[in-house]
């Protein structure tokens, strides 16, 4: 055993993981992580009565874009976001700013400030993975990792327009995840981003693009495959077709039916989840979407809830982000290409509680919530920061397990969105059980994360002490402590430790003869050489900066 | 001098945060209380009564600070009413986003002056950096309304896409005077710089110094007797009676219309 070794003792434990809801238990942590019981009680160093409080595992955030390119971008679109929220040094241990894209070290801040010891950024393009990385290790306290995007980069098309073996593209993919050091795979409009180059401005899930002559169908199930077979934990991260547009319902229903009963994950499903019915032609498809999930075991989905007031909104669908364009708050936009693997579209937003659409889009989101059975296949996400900063997640989890709360909110809506909606019928009400599940247990079990999310014997030691109390968004708001890796980084609210987290890294085998496909692909398209844009292990961990936690799936045959 | 006075006796070392420092914010409070007002010193919280002397009366709207220096920025930034008087000279943007009031600078002033300006009067007696009523940080066009006026030289991009107001610059000014400007008038009494009016699409730059050649994307329109030219020239010497002898020139203004290269309708209004 190595460290200091700490008891808390008088604690109700919520650990979903193991089954344990509510029950009272002394749990020990040490540098080591959660160790069993020291047969000598003299052993203990500090001893923490934690008598009324709950404890949780350190929270887990699933999709939070907190790094690479399009998070910079933002940043310097939006100056005034930095300008207007100052953090001085002495409220944080070292200054920073910004709201809804914050500085990096205002970003673990606050995620430690609010119990999240874990982030995941969702959407970081081989091209900007160096960039990601070294943000992302700027990103003080939480643990993180980043997922690769695929589906749209010209290789990926040219491979699947030619019909390549799907060993081959199996092989193009676990290229990828070890070259930009990532986690998971993700896909933006399924070769939706690429058809935009080529002048398209949609791109149903059967429609072809008409460069390749591919569908989304086939793009979709492609990766799936591909990932299924090199098994990595996470499945495919979808961000569908058609985001944000009337009627966008049937075009989920549809990505849900191509993937075949292959695991999925369907990510901030609240802007895939719109209907076109009724007299504005907007309305909610929350109810038929909950349905079709609840009975596909295969399907997971993150809500990406939209909270009121400003934001920007950060995506690499250009496609979309064109579209979204005209409705920005401020008037001012970024599109781009990105080395023709993505795109990326930067638009700041407000959300109004008194527009209906943005009203509705709220309550859509709550509705999926509350509608999705299985609490294991849903996560706590507001798809941070295109529906609202991550920091709205105690308020949105008090509208999760308080309905009269809930209800008092949906009255001060639009009340044309508030009666187009089915939130006010629904009674269900989460408990902290449930929380632990979708903040925690639910993403480390879809992530694969063996040593988080829960808070046995082996855990890396990342505990949150939270003071029961009514009002659970004040609860979740300020923690009474957080350990990370058994070490204590905020007491009362108040960050007081910052250790440097790990990078969740996934490293599937492949055949190295993949890398002579890249390699001539680079040499006749690209401006670099793939070896230019490989981030390697030592700048990740380099003189300390930080740590790989490599994860090395078994490839099914 | 009345109202309340602040003194500096204690210049800071470094970027001094003074947004709250206007006479809205401190009306009403004891010296006490004014001097336990905390300001933002780079990347610290200070007190004000640790870098300043407050003395004089809170009940009025009139607020003197004087010794200022330029570690001292976002002086009477979002001021909306009463009186501002500075004294030495000042850093970047000196009155931001200004709303109204009158704030006035004895002294040179750093880059900035009235980003995003949206009202009242702001003048400085002697130099000013560059920007002078551009877009304050993450906004798109400039200054919207109101009067700033330097009393001597001038920086870069002048009015650089300001929306509506007046800038009127005693001295000589750097390069891009008046650049992306959307409406609005800037007059400018000595040298200008070069791409003077670059990318304008609206609004008026008025050089009441003869011999400018306008760059080849502005088209000479004619020689003119304006009628609003006597009401500039009488407004402008309302404000600064001895500038009157050298705004004489103006009474016959020869016109260049441009940018045409940004598809403009701008005017540079010559003295001939």
């Amino acid at each position: 055993m190595d460290g200091t070794l700490i008891e808390l003792h008088g604690g109700r434990l919520y650990d979903p993981t193991h089954g344990i809801n509510g029950e009272v238990r002394t749990l020990y942590l040490s540098a080591d992580g959660i160790v069993p019981p020291p047969p000598d009680a003299g052993a203990i160093a500090q001893s923490y009565d934690v008598s009324g409080c709950v404890l949780m595992a350190g929270g887990i955030d699933i999709h939070t874009h907190i790094g690479g390119g399009k998070v910079n971008l933002a940043r310097m679109l939006l100056p005034e976001d930095h300008d207007r929220h100052p953090v001085a040094r002495g409220v944080h241990p070292r200054m920073g700013s910004g709201h809804a894209a914050p500085s990096t070290l205002t970003v673990g801040y606050r995620y430690a400030e609010m119990g999240y010891t874990a982030c995941f950024e969702p959407a970081m393009l081989l091209a900007n993975a160096r960039q990601a990385h070294l943000e992302l290790g700027d990103t003080p306290i939480v643990d993180k990792g980043a997922y690769v995007l695929l589906g749209n980069d010209d290789l990926f098309l040219r491979l699947l327009a030619a019909k390549q073996d799907p060993a081959v593209i199996g092989d193009y993919l676990a290229w990828t995840l070890d070259a930009a050091q990532a986690m998971a795979i993700k896909v933006v409009n399924p070769g939706g981003i690429n058809a935009f180059k080529f002048n398209q401005r949609k791109l149903d899930i059967d429609e072809e693009n008409t460069a390749y002559g591919l569908t989304p169908r086939q793009i979709l199930l492609a990766l799936a495959q591909g990932i299924h077979t090199l098994g990595l934990p996470h499945p495919l991260h979808i961000h569908g077709s058609n985001l944000g547009v009337p009627g966008n319902v049937e075009t989920t229903l549809a990505t849900i039916a191509a993937l075949e009963g292959l695991p999925a994950h369907i990510t901030h499903i609240q802007f895939h989840a719109y209907g076109n019915e009724g007299d504005r032609k907007f309305s909610s498809g929350a109810a038929r979407l909950a349905e079709a999930i609840n009975r596909q075991p295969n399907i997971s989905m993150d809500v990406g809830q939209v909270m009121f007031g400003q934001t920007v909104t950060e995506s690499g669908d250009s496609m979309r982000q064109y579209a979204g364009s005209a409705y920005a708050s401020p008037k001012k936009t970024v599109l781009m290409d990105i080395e023709c693997d993505a795109g990326c579209g930067i638009v700041p937003f407000r959300y109004r509680d008194q527009s209906f659409v943005n009203a509705l889009q709220w309550a859509i989101g709550l509705e999926l919530f509350l509608l999705a059975e299985d609490p294991w296949r849903v996560f706590l996400t507001t798809d941070h920061p295109n529906g609202a900063p991550f920091t709205s997640y105690p308020h949105l989890i008090r509208l999760l397990m308080d309905r009269s709360f809930r209800n008092e909110k949906l009255a001060s809506i639009n009340p044309a969105a508030a009666a187009a909606s089915i939130l006010g019928t629904l009674t269900r009400e989460y408990t902290l059980y449930d929380i632990a599940i979708l903040t925690r247990a639910a993403p480390a079990k879809s992530l694969g994360l063996s040593s988080l999310g829960h808070l046995g014997v082996g855990a890396r030691g990342d505990v949150v002490v939270y003071t029961d109390q009514p009002n659970r968004e004040a609860m979740f708001q300020r923690p009474r402590y957080v350990f990370k890796a058994g070490e204590l980084i905020v007491r009362d609210g108040r960050v007081i430790g910052t250790p440097t987290g790990a990078t969740h890294v996934v490293k599937p085998d492949y055949e190295r003869s993949i890398e002579r496909t890249v390699n001539d692909y680079f040499a006749r398209f690209m401006t670099v050489r793939p070896q230019n844009l490989r981030v390697s292990a030592a700048e990740i961990e380099g003189e300390g900066r930080g740590r790989l936690v490599v994860y090395s799936p078994r490839r099914s045959a | 001098m009345t109202g309340l006075v602040l003194t500096l006796h204690n210049p800071p070392a470094f970027e001094l945060d003074c947004t709250t420092l206007n006479a809205a914010t401190l009306q009403g409070k004891t010296l006490a209380q004014v001097g336990r007002l905390k300001l933002t010193q780079g990347r610290h919280r200070v007190s004000l009564g640790d870098l300043f002397d407050v003395s004089g009366d809170t009940q009025t709207d009139e607020l003197t600070l004087l010794g200022v220096t330029p570690k001292l920025h976002r002086v009477g930034a979002g001021l909306a009413s009463g009186v501002l008087r500075l004294s030495g000279n000042c850093g970047l943007e000196l009155g931001l986003r200004m709303r109204g009031g009158r704030l006035l600078l004895t002294g040179n002033a750093g880059d900035g002056v009235g980003l995003g300006l949206r009202g009242g009067y702001l003048e400085v007696s002697g130099s000013a950096g560059d920007f002078i009523g551009g877009p304050a940080p993450g906004d798109v066009a400039g200054m919207n309304n109101g009067t700033i006026i330097i009393g001597r030289h001038a920086g870069a991009r002048v009015g650089e896409r300001m929306r509506r107001g007046l800038i009127i610059v005693g001295g000589d000014t750097g390069p891009l005077g008046g650049a992306q400007l959307i409406a609005g008038s800037i007059v400018l009494l000595g040298e200008v710089g070069p791409g003077l009016g670059t990318g304008m699409r609206r609004g008026s730059i008025v050089l009441a110094k003869p011999g400018h050649a306008p760059a080849a994307t502005f088209n000479l329109a004619g020689t003119f007797d304006l009628p609003f030219m006597p009401l500039l020239i009488a407004h402008v010497t309302a404000l600064k009676p001895r500038w009157r002898a050298r705004l004489a020139g103006l009474a016959r203004v020869t016109r260049w219309v441009g940018d045409a290269s940004a598809g403009g309708m701008g005017e540079i209004l010559l003295a001939s």
